[in-house]
């Protein structure tokens, strides 16, 4: 097991090089984390279920990626790329939403980004309400239970999403806007699976949660705000 | 100096237990909560989005595997991380077309500076000047500094002498200070041996 250096690295330490080594393990330890592939979950449950579960040493090689194509190489700068890009589509849509502007950022051409995804028929939360998935089965009777929570979720939204009074709260809005986007990009691919599909619509479902807890957040902080206002007068 | 892993996460308690239950959704838990350190460390080590998502992927059938030897002597997330960090060194030895020692020429003097450079580096300075690292010196400045291990544990897990790991991190951490200083000198990570360019 590792522990944290501090106290077991002294002695191996150059006394003259703390200071900047103390800043290096700083500035490294605070890079940001890369996010990884969406379908990481799907890929390796699809590998899991192969091999059975729990696997056995036995099994691991022979469910090493399986169940999944190949996916295109794509290097973290063109992902971080991609999401610059969801990022100002998100921004935009957000900036659409607070003036009153309809949104039709869906008119936007296709972003470039190659999702890595494959097979049929694709639902965005748009026709969600209209276009039921085609195929059958417990995952599409699960899919559509989760359709219509955040159909449910979306219209709560609109009475209590964060007004981004404070730039964090703004921020944290922003970023689930900016995964939500992705999300609904990755429905609206054509190829998507009815797995790829649930799986993406339980993370609308908890993103959408998460906004609604971001406002219920922001209007907690407005009352309190009010009331400190109050006993202050 | 103080550094607190990625990694650093409790788990709830009987969720393991869950998982060498057979409960798949409990997996699909532990996988949520670790897949981002996992993979950053893949991506930090090996410079390639695509490698590391496959030594992530691969990574979490290790574990899958080996839980049932999981003692709970060390936290979890410790343990989880050794097997990342195993999985992602077996890849960067695998690759026989890159060099594993640095091979760059570069004058061992370091410039002058009336404060430290590395304190003042944008993240993003700090990301190109690490891809351009060799991919061993990078592993283990990044072992080091990023993740805490010591000289001893780096050695263990690449099979190398302690002061091999000293060396590296020396000289890691001085072609590191030297490109963020003089930016214009930094190797050109695309002569050097990584694949990705690093987030601007």
């Amino acid at each position: 097991m590792s522990v944290m250096p501090t106290d077991r690295r002294a002695a191996e330490t150059n006394v003259h090089d703390l200071p900047a080594s103390a800043s290096l393990s700083h500035a490294l330890a605070t890079l940001p984390l890369f996010d990884p592939p969406s379908d990481g979950w799907l890929r390796l449950r699809a590998s899991i279920e192969k091999g059975g579960f729990p696997s056995t040493q036995s099994n691991h090689a022979n469910t090493r990626l399986t169940g999944l194509p190949p996916r295109p190489w794509r290097s973290p700068w063109r992902v971080q790329r991609g999401h610059r890009l969801l990022a100002v589509a998100a921004a935009l849509a957000l900036a659409a939403l607070l003036l009153g502007v309809p949104d039709d950022w869906k008119s936007l051409p296709a972003l470039p980004i190659n999702t890595g995804l494959v097979s049929p028929v694709g639902t965005t939360p748009d026709e969600a309400e209209h276009v039921l998935p085609s195929a059958t089965s417990d995952e599409n009777s699960q899919t559509e239970t989760l359709m219509a929570e955040s159909a449910r979720l979306q219209s709560l939204l609109g009475f209590t999403a964060a007004s981004g009074r404070d730039a964090e709260t703004l921020a944290i809005e922003l970023a689930l806007v900016d995964r939500m986007q992705w999300i609904d990009y990755l429905l609206a691919d054509p190829n998507a699976t009815a797995a790829t599909r649930e799986v993406l619509w339980q993370q609308r479902v908890e993103l959408l949660t998460q906004r609604l807890a971001l406002g219920q957040r922001d209007s907690l902080i407005a009352a309190s705000d009010a009331a400190t206002r109050e006993v202050t007068l | 100096m103080s550094t607190s892993s990625t990694f650093a996460i409790n788990l709830p308690a009987g969720l393991l237990d869950s998982v060498r239950a057979g409960d798949l959704g409990a997996f699909e838990r532990v996988f949520r909560l670790f897949q981002r350190p996992v993979y950053s460390l893949a991506v930090r080590i090996l410079g390639d989005a695509d490698e590391a998502m496959e030594a992530t992927h691969d990574a979490f059938l290790r574990m899958n595997s080996a839980l049932p030897s999981f003692r709970g002597d060390a936290p979890f997330w410790a343990w989880l991380r050794k097997i990342a960090v195993n999985e992602t060194l077996m890849r960067l030895r695998r690759r026989s077309s890159r060099p594993l020692t640095d091979s760059m020429d570069m004058d061992d003097s370091t410039p002058s500076s009336g404060h430290s450079p590395l304190e003042h580096a944008q993240s993003a300075e700090l990301e190109r000047a690490m891809a351009a690292l060799p991919d061993v010196t990078r592993s283990v400045l990044w072992l080091y500094h990023g993740e805490g291990y010591t000289h001893d544990e780096i050695a263990q897990l690449m099979g190398r002498t302690v002061s091999f790991s000293k060396s590296q991190l020396a000289r890691g951490t001085q072609r590191l200070r030297f490109a963020l200083t003089e930016p214009e000198h930094a190797p050109n990570p695309t002569r050097e041996n990584c694949h990705v360019s690093y987030a601007n």
